[in-house]
C-alpha cells in the first residue's frame, strides 16, 4: 500500500557552490536547518514520534577535487569504498544509475546495523549527481521499523529534487 | 548430536531438538525453571541458568509481539529461519541449516532488518529493462522451487527458465538463484490474527516479487532489488498495527 507523503519544498544554494541552487521536498513537520562544514541542508524527524532514532535527510554539495574522478561510474564506485571504510556494517542492498533532476545520476541503497550498546539497523537511500563540478548528492536515512513510510518519501523526495546551475540563469 | 550452548547466546543441535527446547523455555512463566529445562534438555557448554541471555530468550518467547518467517530456497538447498520478536526488544531466532545444522539464538529486536538481509545474503541486483513484462506462472512451480527435495527445485528452475525466455541469462541464474518467502504474524490492536506473505525470486542478478491478481494468477514482476528488499522486509508490523502481549 502506497503511503501518502506530505512535503514542504525548500531552495537554498550553499556558500561555497558558486550560485549553484538546489531544490528539495523535505517531509512536512521535520526539523530544517543549513549548516556548515560540510555546506548542507539538514532535515530531521525529532521529538517523541522519532524514538530511539531521528530519521533525517541530509543534502550536500560539494566541488569535486583535482584528484577526484569526474566519470560517473568511477566516482561512484571511489564512494563505495569510502562508505565501506566509514561503516562496519554496510550492507548495500541496491546499487545503479538512475536520472537525477533531469540528468545522470547515481542510486544506493544500504543497511547499517550499529553495535552496542545501539544495536539498530538503519536504512540509507542516496541520490548523487555530478553538475560544473560538483557532487550534488542527497541521503535519507530511517529506522528500519519505518521503512515502509521512509520508502514512500524517498520516492517523493527524489521527485522534488532540482538543480539549477547559475549558467541556466543567464 | 549434543545441543550445545555458546555463550554469546545461541544453542547449537539438530533443528528437532532446538525446537522442543524452544517450545519449553516459551512454556517457563518465569525463570525459575531454565536449570531443569537446560538440564533436561541435555544442553552441554556451560549454559548457566543464571545467564541473562538465556532469561531474555525465555521472556521473548513467552511474551512474543509477532512472528516471521523466512525461507530461503536456492540450489544449494531449502532453509528456514524462524524468528519471534519479543515484548521486552530481544528476538530469537531458530534457524534450520540441515540436518545437525540448527541454531537457537538470542539477538537485539532492532536489528531484525539487518539480521534478515544477512540471513538470505541478499545482494544489489541489475534493475529490469523499462518496459519488461510479468510472467505469468503456475502457482505449483513456486512451491517446487522451494521443495526439500533438490531434484524438485532444480526440475522447477529449468522449467521456470524456459518460461521467461531471454529476459534472464540462464547460465548465470542456474549458478545462483533464491525462492524467498516472508511470511509474518500478529495479533491485531483489536485482537484480531494478522498475516502478511511475500515471495521474492532472484535469478542471477535479476529480482521478481510474486504478485497475485485480482483474478487469481499469479505473476512474477520483475523489479530493481530494492523493491525486492521492501517486498520481504514490509511484511513486518510497524508500531501501531500490533496488540501489546502485556494488555
Amino acid at each position: 500500500m502506497t503511503k501518502s507523503v506530505e512535503l514542504i519544498e525548500h531552495e537554498f544554494s550553499l556558500p561555497a557552490t558558486d550560485g549553484l541552487t538546489v531544490t528539495v521536498g523535505a517531509p512536512a513537520g521535520w526539523h530544517t536547518q543549513l549548516t556548515s562544514e560540510p555546506d548542507s541542508f539538514l532535515a530531521n524527524l525529532d521529538g517523541e514520534e522519532a524514538g530511539p532514532f531521528g530519521d533525517n535527510l541530509i543534502v550536500t554539495v560539494e566541488r569535486l577535487t583535482e584528484e577526484a574522478p569526474t566519470d560517473l561510474e568511477e566516482l561512484q564506485g571511489l564512494f563505495l569504498i569510502q562508505a565501506h571504510d566509514a561503516t562496519p556494517d554496510l550492507h548495500v542492498i541496491d546499487d545503479r544509475e538512475i536520472e537525477v533532476a533531469g540528468d545522470r545520476g547515481w542510486f544506493r541503497a544500504s543497511l547499517q546495523t550499529a553495535p552496542a550498546p545501539t544495536e539498530m539497523t538503519v536504512v540509507s537511500r542516496q541520490i548523487f549527481t555530478v553538475r560544473e563540478g560538483f557532487v550534488v548528492s542527497l541521503v535519507l536515512t530511517s529506522m528500519s521499523f519505518r521503512d515502509s513510510l521512509a520508502s514512500a518519501q524517498f520516492r517523493a523526495i527524489v521527485d522534488s529534487v532540482q538543480i539549477r546551475v547559475p549558467e541556466e540563469d543567464r | 548430536m549434543a545441543t550445545t550452548y555458546d555463550p554469546t547466546g545461541a544453542f547449537r543441535g539438530t533443528p528437532g531438538r532446538l525446537e522442543k527446547l524452544r517450545e519449553r523455555l516459551g512454556a517457563l512463566p518465569d525463570a525459575s525453571g531454565l536449570a531443569a529445562v537446560l538440564r533436561e534438555s541435555g544442553v552441554q557448554g556451560g549454559a548457566s541458568p543464571d545467564d541473562p541471555l538465556l532469561d531474555a530468550m525465555r521472556e521473548a518467547l513467552t511474551r512474543t509481539v509477532f512472528s516471521v518467517t523466512i525461507v530461503n530456497s536456492g540450489p544449494g538447498g531449502s532453509h528456514q529461519h524462524h524468528i519471534d520478536a519479543g515484548a521486552n526488544a530481544v528476538s530469537v531466532r531458530l534457524s534450520d541449516g540441515g540436518e545437525d545444522r540448527g541454531e537457537l539464538a538470542v539477538s537485539p529486536f532492532p536489528i531484525l532488518h539487518g539480521q534478515i538481509a544477512r540471513l538470505v545474503r541478499f545482494q544489489p541486483g541489475t534493475a529490469p529493462e523499462q518496459g519488461q513484462p510479468a510472467l505469468e506462472v503456475d502457482p505449483g512451480l513456486i512451491l517446487d522451487l522451494s521443495a526439500e527435495d533438490g531434484e524438485t527445485r532444480e526440475a522447477a528452475f529449468a522449467r521456470l527458465l524456459l518460461a521467461v525466455g531471454d529476459s534472464i541469462d540462464p547460465e548465470a541464474a542456474s549458478a545462483s538463484w533464491q525462492l524467498v518467502q516472508s511470511r509474518a504474524a500478529w495479533t491485531g490492536t483489536e485482537g484480531q490474527p494478522v498475516e502478511k506473505l511475500s515471495v521474492y525470486l532472484r535469478a542471477g542478478d535479476r529480482y521478481f516479487v510474486l504478485e497475485e491478481t485480482s483474478d487469481g494468477a499469479f505473476l512474477l514482476v520483475p523489479v530493481p532489488s530494492i523493491e525486492a528488499w521492501e517486498a520481504m522486509t514490509h511484511v513486518l508490523p510497524g508500531n501501531d498495527e500490533v496488540k501489546d502481549p502485556r494488555s
